[in-house]
């Protein structure tokens, strides 16, 4: 049965809603669902689902509005029998002829699997319904599943074109969802949309108020039995503040019996342009104003030269009232289908014979809804051709220098959908567009929607929170740096003067030592100042050795003890040295000799420099070594014996750089004694090496 | 005022130097209390340390080794004004105690004094005071005030003289990443916490350099450990949820910035990016709903209107971007100048 032919073309948006299902020569397979395959082996139930399938099968013959009727009583049956194959794929295509394309898919699916052969279309509607859900590369397997599963040659034929067209849709709606288009589409609720069909928005010449076709009921409405939809009506809705007033109805004459639509106003609001679907397949009529009688004129036919009688159905004046955009059906203009005419006002204030306006505008299939931006630069309108994804697409075209328009461009995905979309109108800044579509979500079938261009991709903002400079751990107050001890003067301080013995107050210019008594290493040494004043500073508290060399005075040794000694306090400690004269004798202490010979041990040696450093010092004295024993053994044994030791003395003294001159050396053996040779410590005594200052 | 008093000073230390000789004995008691005192000091017994420094000045009131020392003591103990003072007078008495005057601007810096705490660590090191620590405070005040480069002269000298010096990496990390030098700071983060492990700061802003490199994965990894070592380490939760919404963990983003925000420093951009994420899983109501209370709260942070902008114009409510953009604008922010363009045309 061909739903189509029975639409006729009376209706106005009817045909243009289901066009992309039904073009001419497509039919609707009426499958029936038999009773015996139906029939479960439960009983119960099942009387009253097969009722139900009895009235969804009377709504879906009468097909186009009442598939949803149709598809209420079937669901109800589904539910004593899920799995008819038959059942399952009117179901579908209920689904698929009203909302839910989604469900379509799977009902259609589930016929299928279960009886591939339960309908010749069931490859095509299960095609449709991908296309529909934009699954474009499943939709174009299934459509060449159906190609090639129609047995008969003129079938494929007669639909290789129509298929041809759907694939066409798909690669275009491949393309075009790819790079999807930043909008927001937003219904414009439930103030203007109903659970009916609502299209064609015009805004009034201040942009104040709404004007739209809508297909529901008012009062004693009565459904056209063309499409099983109520006739279509002018509603108005005021813009108050950005918000949409609930709409009203217009009253006469506006709105008749029959379908009235409004399809257009012009810039200055005093001409209407309407449609009336009872005249001549569908005419543009036009309503003025009269401001004297403050009321609207009649509708009356625009011009028999833009009337044909293959019908009208919408149309556009431009701002400058000179030019009349309007579709039409009339064969000896159109290019196939609708297309949009141009007719242009004389001088005379007459309509032009129409033209076609345009074979890139144009296209062998149809064109509806056009309009013209305010500035008359951008021509929007509807067709089915170009790279339309499917059904109605919205296409935009641009003035050019020439005066012709250019080849239209799609609006893109998302505002573009495989389903119709059409009507597409911008408020008088341009800053939206609204148009006519069917959209997951709506209020009913076909609703208003906004269209908000978002501009370029932006990124939302995140940022990452930190801290660069770490610095130390507050509170902020302890130390960072290790503090260092003072270099404090830990020494002893050792401090007098050096004195001439005799006098005992005259200061002497000296060198004075500190060794260690040990090691005879010098520890530290002072010079006495004119005053005779010296300070020594000695690093440790405990034995030291003393001595001191002034020129013309006799070196003096001793001994230093600072154990148990503070360094808080300074040590005074003055010195006296014994002037040289001439026969000045001093005895040489710690001289050791090995036994019987006159051979120096080592341990002599500090003695020895002590002497050395006396006579640098001292560089024009003369000094005799002398050599002494006590009386023990031979005087000639001691004579030679002592003789040799002062001349070891003397050897070495000149072996460290003394000046042979400086010395001179004697035995004397047991001759000069200085204590008693009858005790062992007065023989030790005696057993000696001294020094005489034997000049000056 | 203060010149009257180191006027006063001046003088009373004159009159005491000239007629306050110290005998030796002073002298040496005066030292080894000094000492005595250090010795004390580095072993933390703050107390008797105090008590020797003290008991040092009444010895020698001239004494700046001792007021220096002391100040030291003041300064642990957080007494910041009698630091203060202890550290003045210690440079009225010795004006070449470098160490002196690095520990006022150390005091000083993090306060408002403008400029005063790097002239300080300038005076400290041109005294000699030559040590990694006056040059990283050097460093610091000059990032703060512009001068990156010589900045970074100064944390290359800290480094020279100190090689484990893990602050000085980090700040060094940070100055590098500004530069746009990222994998350069990513080194230095990485050197800090080889000499100092535990150290979740660093760890944050390393996983914010991973996040400029395009390392997600490791920025987590780096942001966990940050939060491991501080679980009250808000920015770095913060972090992470930003690295998790970038590898698509919108669960895990959400969390994150969740837990941030429950720490309790509500920082507007915690705020913002949780309210990013909102909008990126279609609740942009929710988002703006975010966005308008931390706009009541914060008024003069672009980045709010900009992103509260943005999601508004994921609303269809075009009008009320433009207005947020336009505030960007107006708040000195060039953010937003390329969206208001779009509002201009047609």
């Amino acid at each position: 049965m061909n739903h189509n032919r029975r639409i006729g073309l009376s209706i106005n948006m009817a045909v243009v809603i289901l066009v992309s299902l039904t073009l001419p020569g497509w039919s609707q397979e009426d499958v029936k669902i038999r009773k015996g395959e139906f029939k479960t082996g439960i009983e119960i139930g099942f009387s009253e689902a097969w009722k139900s399938i009895k009235q969804g099968d009377r709504y879906f013959k009468k097909g186009v509005g009442t598939y949803d009727l149709a598809r209420d009583h079937y669901l109800f049956a589904e539910q004593y029998n899920p799995n008819n194959a038959a059942l399952n794929y009117k179901l579908g295509a209920c689904y698929l002829f009203t909302d839910n394309k989604y469900e379509a898919i799977n009902y259609l699916r589930k016929a299928y699997t279960s009886d591939p052969q339960v309908s010749d279309d069931i490859l095509l509607l299960m095609a449709r319904a991908f296309q529909l859900v934009l699954e474009f590369d499943l939709a174009i397997e299934y459509y060449n599943a159906h190609l090639e599963a129609l047995d008969k040659e003129a079938d494929r034929i007669a639909y290789s074109a129509r298929l041809r067209k759907y694939l066409d849709e798909c690669v275009h709606g491949k393309e075009l969802s790819r790079e999807p288009i930043r909008v927001i589409i937003q219904n414009l609720g439930e103030q203007i949309n109903s659970r009916y069909d609502e299209y064609n928005p015009v805004f009034d010449t201040g942009d104040s108020s709404l004007y739209f076709t809508s297909r529901r009921p008012f009062e004693k409405s009565k459904r056209n039995p063309a499409d099983n939809k109520y006739n279509e009506d002018i509603y108005r809705a005021a813009l108050t503040e950005g918000s949409f007033e609930p709409a009203e109805r217009l009253h006469k004459p506006f709105n008749t019996k029959h379908n009235n639509s409004l399809v257009g106003v012009s810039s200055d609001g005093e001409t209407l342009f309407l449609y009336r679907g009872d005249i001549e397949g569908g005419d543009i009529q036009i309503s003025q104003w009269n401001s004297k009688k403050g009321k609207w004129s009649r509708p009356r036919g625009i011009s028999t030269r833009l009337s044909s009688r293959d019908g009208e159905t919408s149309a556009f004046l431009t701002k400058d009232g000179n030019e009349l955009y309007y579709i039409s059906k009339n064969k000896d203009l159109t290019l196939g289908g609708k297309d949009i005419l141009i007719s242009r006002l004389d001088s005379k204030g007459r309509w032009t014979k129409p033209e076609n306006l345009s074979k890139l505008v144009n296209t062998e299939y149809d064109e509806e809804g056009v309009f013209i931006t305010p500035d008359g630069n951008t021509l929007f309108f509807a067709s089915q051709g170009h790279n339309s994804m499917g059904g109605f697409d919205i296409f935009r075209s641009e003035m050019q220098p020439n005066g012709t328009w250019s080849s239209p461009q799609n609006l893109g995905y998302p505002i573009n959908t495989p389903d119709d979309e059409v009507f597409f109108i911008t408020d008088k800044i341009g800053q939206y567009g609204y148009y006519s579509a069917i959209r997951e979500g709506g209020v009913g079938a076909k609703d208003l929607y906004k269209v908000i261009y978002l501009g370029a991709e932006k990124e939302l903002v995140f940022r990452t929170l930190d801290q660069l400079v770490a610095g130390p751990e507050y509170p902020r107050t302890g130390v960072l740096t290790v503090p260092k001890l003072l270099n404090v003067d830990t020494s002893y301080v050792v401090t007098g003067k050096v004195l001439d013995t005799i006098v005992g107050v005259i200061p002497l210019v000296g060198k004075i030592s500190f060794m260690d008594p040990n090691t005879g290493a010098i520890e530290s040494f002072v010079i006495s100042d004119s005053t005779g004043k010296y300070t020594a500073r000695l690093p440790e508290a405990k034995v030291y050795g003393v001595e001191i060399h002034s020129a013309g005075y006799l070196y003096f040794l001793d001994v230093l003890d600072l154990s148990g000694a503070s360094n808080q306090e300074m040590i005074h400690l003055n010195f006296y040295l014994r002037k040289v004269e001439v026969g000045t004798k001093v005895v040489l202490e710690n001289i050791y000799f090995e036994t019987g010979k006159a051979v120096l041990r080592p341990e002599s040696f500090d003695a020895l420099d002590q002497v050395f450093r006396f006579l640098e010092n001292n560089p024009s004295i003369r000094l005799e070594i002398s050599g002494h024993t006590d009386n023990t053994g031979s005087l000639r044994i001691n004579e030679r014996l002592s003789r040799e030791r002062a001349k070891a003395v003397v050897d070495w003294l000149v072996s460290k750089g003394i000046s042979p001159e400086m010395l001179d050396y004697q035995g004397y053996a047991d001759t000069q004694p200085v204590d008693t040779n009858d005790t062992a410590e007065g023989r030790e005594k005696n057993r000696r090496v001294e020094f005489k200052v034997i000049s000056k | 005022m203060k010149k009257c008093t180191v006027f006063l000073l001046l003088v009373f230390f004159s009159i005491q130097a000239v007629t306050g000789q110290l005998t030796f004995s002073e002298s040496r008691q005066r030292d080894k209390l000094l000492n005595e005192g250090i010795s004390l000091l580095i072993r933390g017994e703050y107390q008797m340390a105090e008590a020797r420094f003290s008991e040092c000045l009444e010895i020698d009131s001239t004494f700046a080794p001792a007021y220096f020392q002391r100040g030291r003591i003041w300064l642990e103990w957080g007494e910041i004004d009698e630091a203060m003072q202890d550290l003045d007078t210690a440079l009225i008495l010795d004006p070449d105690m470098g160490e002196a005057y690095f520990y006022k601007g150390y005091i000083l810096y993090g306060s408002d004094s403008t400029g005063l705490d790097a002239d300080l660590f300038d005076t400290a090191i041109e005294k000699g005071f030559e040590d990694a620590w006056a040059y990283y405070f050097r460093a610091l005040c000059r990032v703060r005030n512009g001068m990156e480069g010589m900045a970074l002269n100064d944390l290359n000298t800290a480094i020279e003289i100190r090689e484990d010096f893990a602050l000085a990496y980090h700040e060094r990390a940070g100055i590098k990443r500004l530069a746009g030098d990222l994998q350069g700071s990513h080194f230095d983060y990485q050197t800090a916490l080889e000499y100092q492990p535990h150290f979740p700061l660093a760890y944050n802003n390393m996983g914010s350099v991973k996040m400029l490199l395009g390392d997600y994965q490791g920025a987590i990894a780096d942001y966990t450990q940050a939060v491991a070592q501080d679980p009250d380490l808000g920015m770095a939760m913060n972090n992470r949820g930003y690295a998790r919404y970038y590898m698509g963990n919108m669960e895990g983003a959400l969390q994150d910035f969740d837990d941030a925000i429950a720490l309790g420093d509500t920082i507007p951009e915690m705020i913002m990016n949780k309210a990013s994420l909102m909008a990126k899983q279609n609740q942009p109501d929710l988002a703006l709903q975010l966005l308008d209370l931390m706009v009541e709260k914060y008024p003069d942070e672009a980045t709010l209107y900009l992103n509260r902008g943005l999601i508004r114009e994921l609303t269809g409510d075009l009008n009320g971007a433009c207005e947020d953009w336009q505030k960007v604008k107006e708040l000195g922010s060039a953010e937003a100048d390329a969206y208001i363009k779009e509002c201009n045309e047609p």
